[in-house]
Parts: C-alpha cells; structure tokens; sequence
C-alpha cells in the first residue's frame, strides 16, 4: 500500500465499521505504522472522527419523552380500538338490516285453502264419497294409490298452466284434461303444503300429494282438486305424506 | 394490540429506540421542539405500518427512514431558507494535520449541520451514530453507495473546514451557492 492508496482507504475507514476488509485493514494499519505523514494523518482524521461523533450523539433528551411517547401510542392505540368498534357496531347494524330486508324480501307468503277455494271452489257437501267418485270415472285401473303414476297420468292431460296471484301469493295452476273430467293441480311449495294438509279443513273433498319422479330436483307439492260436469270434488290421498 | 406476526409492539419500539430516533430528529432538524414532534409523528407513522415491518432485526433504520421521510415532508412545506448545498463545490480541502481537533461543541457541530443541505446532512449524521454503514445509508436514502461516498467526502471536507476554521475550506464558494430562500 503507497500513500495515495492509503489516504484512499483512510477515507472510508471506520474503526468500528466492517467498510474495510479484512485485508485493506491489515494493509492500511501496516502502512500507517511505518509511515510517519499517513500515521499523522490517520491519528489526526481519527480525533476528528471521535471529537465529531461525541458531539453527534451528545443530544440532551428531554425529561418526560418516554412516556409522553408511550402516552402517545396508548392513545392512538385505544383509538383505533374504539374505530374498530364503531365499524364492529355499523357492520353488525348492517347485518342485522340486510337480514330483515332479506327476510322480508323473501318471506313466503303462507297461501291457505281460502286462497285454493277462492280460485277453485270446494266441492260440496253430501256428494258421493271420492273413490267411488273416480272410480266411476276414471279409465278402469286409474292407479289412484300411486301418486307417482296419477300425476305422470294426469300430467299428459295439461291443458293450461300459468301462475295465479291471490292476494299477492303466487301460486302454480296446472289445468288438466281427463275424459270427461278436468281437474286443477295447485302448485305450491312443499312446506306451504304440509301445512295445508295438515289444516285441511273437513271439505268433504280432500287433497293428494304427488310425490315428484325421483331425482326431482324440486319437490313441488300438488294439490289437486277435479271437478267435472259433475259436482267438484277433491281427490282424498291414500294416506298423508311424511317428510320431505 | 399492536402485535404482528414478528411479536414486536410500537411500545417495544419506543423503548428501545427513542432516544436514537430523537437525537436524529434533533439533528436533522436543529431544533428541540421539532425534533420531539418528529419523534412523535415517526412512531405514530410506525404505529400505523408496523405489519409492513418484515425483519424486526431492522427495525432501527426502518424507524431511521420513517422520521427521514417525515422531516423531508415537513421540509418541502416550508422549504428551507438557506442551506449548503456541495453539489456544485469542487473537491474539498485535505484536512490541516497541523491543527488536530480534540473537541468539538454540540452547537458548533448544529449550526454547521443546519447550514448543510439535506442530502449531505443526513449521511453525515447517521455517519457518526456508526450503528450504519455506508450500504445502510445508501438504502436509508435510496441512493448509490458511491453516491453516499462521495456525499459523506464531501460534507466531511466541509464539516472539518468549518470546525477547523480552516483558511482553504471553500467557504466563501459554499456561501456563495446558498440556495435562494
């Protein structure tokens, strides 16, 4: 190492920094021993790095910084905590509205015998009994006690099906051709139906559920009530269904 | 509250670093009210930040960078009046091995520093806290290291020229160049 290069090297030393490797130091210090001016040099640069670093760092701090820092923190900290609450607060209230908005947007209107009477009228009372009804007029071997196969029957028979709004409930109207009879499948959902069977007032009719084909990806619930030049009646189900 | 995946809190951040981060505000901006409102607006920004945090080992000159960035905002709303900037300056003068400097005063070292520019001023500070090398600066201030060398040569030229009261510190030129206000 010359001169040159060690005032180069002097420059960016740092007794304590990692600037120089390990063979630069080594080098520098070797040659700063044995040459008096660079010695000089150095020892002069580094009293002036020392006098300068003091200085730097001889920063009074003042009295009480730490806790008004600390105070600080605390503060924006329980401030945030209250923010998140109130947005906890506003997402919870939206929540709950979105529910109700939800709920009464779809809440499902409860349709009731009066509203299938309103559109078909019950058949009256001391009309013969319904099998001996349909017996008599059905095609000889009408699979009355198979739901399934009734409305695979009845179902090549539609001759209209639209959608039926009684006071504001919607309901599902299938009109079916039979011979000489015609009867009216009132579609509604499932749930709605068993309560519906379930509160069958006493009409001297009744009412049929057939069961979908399965794999039916809906459950749609008919009740059906035929009524033909003869007075109408309602078909009574062999048996009320169970569960869904 | 304050938890992040590294565990570290703004309160541990305080404990240990405050008194670095305020003695870096002091010196960056030459004033002890500033300095304790940038200390305070510097954990307060850290507070806010602390899941940007990554390597907790860095956490000083992450903190370091955040009062630096907030000092120079605070600097572009209220530019500086004058300030030195070397620049434009040519090579400064080798030091006068004939005077050795045994002491300085703190507010000798501040007017001196409060004349310098920003840009100079910082690597010099963070120079002599020695907790950063030359690559910590040069990533504190975003710039080349050989930049930072070059500033760090030069505003120490500078410094010991007027610490030193040196006749060849080029102080006439260096006024000369002040920035207008």
């Amino acid at each position: 190492v010359n001169c040159e290069t060690a005032r180069l090297l002097l420059a960016f030393h740092r007794p304590h920094g990692p600037e120089l490797g390990p063979d630069e130091a080594r080098a520098l210090g070797e040659h700063v021993a044995t040459c008096a001016a660079c010695g000089a040099r150095a020892r002069h640069d580094q009293a002036f790095d020392q006098a300068v670093a003091a200085a730097m760092n001889a920063v009074p701090i003042p009295i009480g910084l730490r806790e008004r820092l600390l105070a600080r923190v605390t503060n924006l900290q329980s401030a945030r905590g209250r923010q998140w609450a109130v947005y906890a607060a506003a997402a919870a209230l939206l929540l709950a509205v979105g529910l109700a908005v939800f709920r009464f947007a779809t809440r499902e209107e409860r349709v009731t015998w009066a509203d299938l009477h309103a559109l078909v009228p019950p058949a009256p009372r001391g009309g013969p009994d319904t099998p001996t009804y349909m017996t008599d007029r059905l095609p000889a071997g009408f699979p009355l006690d198979n739901a399934v196969s009734a409305q695979l029957e009845l179902r090549n028979t539609i001759i209209a099906s639209y959608v039926q709004h009684q006071d504001g409930k919607r309901i599902g109207v299938l009109e079916l051709m039979k011979g000489n009879n015609r009867a009216t499948a009132f579609l509604v959902p499932q749930r709605n139906a068993r309560s519906l069977l379930t509160d069958d007032p006493g009409y001297p009719g009744g009412t049929v559920m057939l069961r979908p084909p399965e794999g039916s990806p809906t459950c749609v619930v008919v009740l059906i009530a035929l009524h033909g030049s003869d007075p109408h009646v309602f078909l009574r189900p062999p048996q009320l269904p169970t569960g869904g | 509250m304050g938890l992040y995946g590294h565990g570290l809190t703004v309160q541990a951040l305080v404990e240990a670093h405050y008194t670095a981060l305020y003695r870096y505000a002091y010196r960056l901006a030459g004033a002890a009210a500033e300095a304790e409102d940038l200390t305070q607006e510097a954990f307060s920004k850290a507070f806010a930040k602390l899941g940007q945090l990554r390597d907790p080992s860095r956490a000083k000159p992450w903190l370091f960078s955040i009062l630096r960035n907030a000092y120079l905002h605070r600097r572009r709303e209220r530019k500086r009046a004058h300030e030195v900037s070397l620049n434009d300056v040519g090579d400064v003068p080798e030091p006068d091995n004939g005077r050795p400097l045994s002491d300085v005063e703190p507010e000798q070292l501040q007017a001196v520093l409060n004349d310098l520019a920003e840009d100079f001023r910082t690597p010099l500070i963070l120079f002599y806290f020695e907790d950063f090398s030359y690559r910590d600066i040069a990533e504190q201030m975003d710039v080349p290291l050989g930049t930072v060398m070059s500033r760090l040569a030069r505003a120490k030229g500078y410094l010991r020229a007027r610490l030193t009261g040196a006749e060849t510190a080029p102080e006439g030129d260096i006024h000369g160049r002040r920035s207008a206000p």
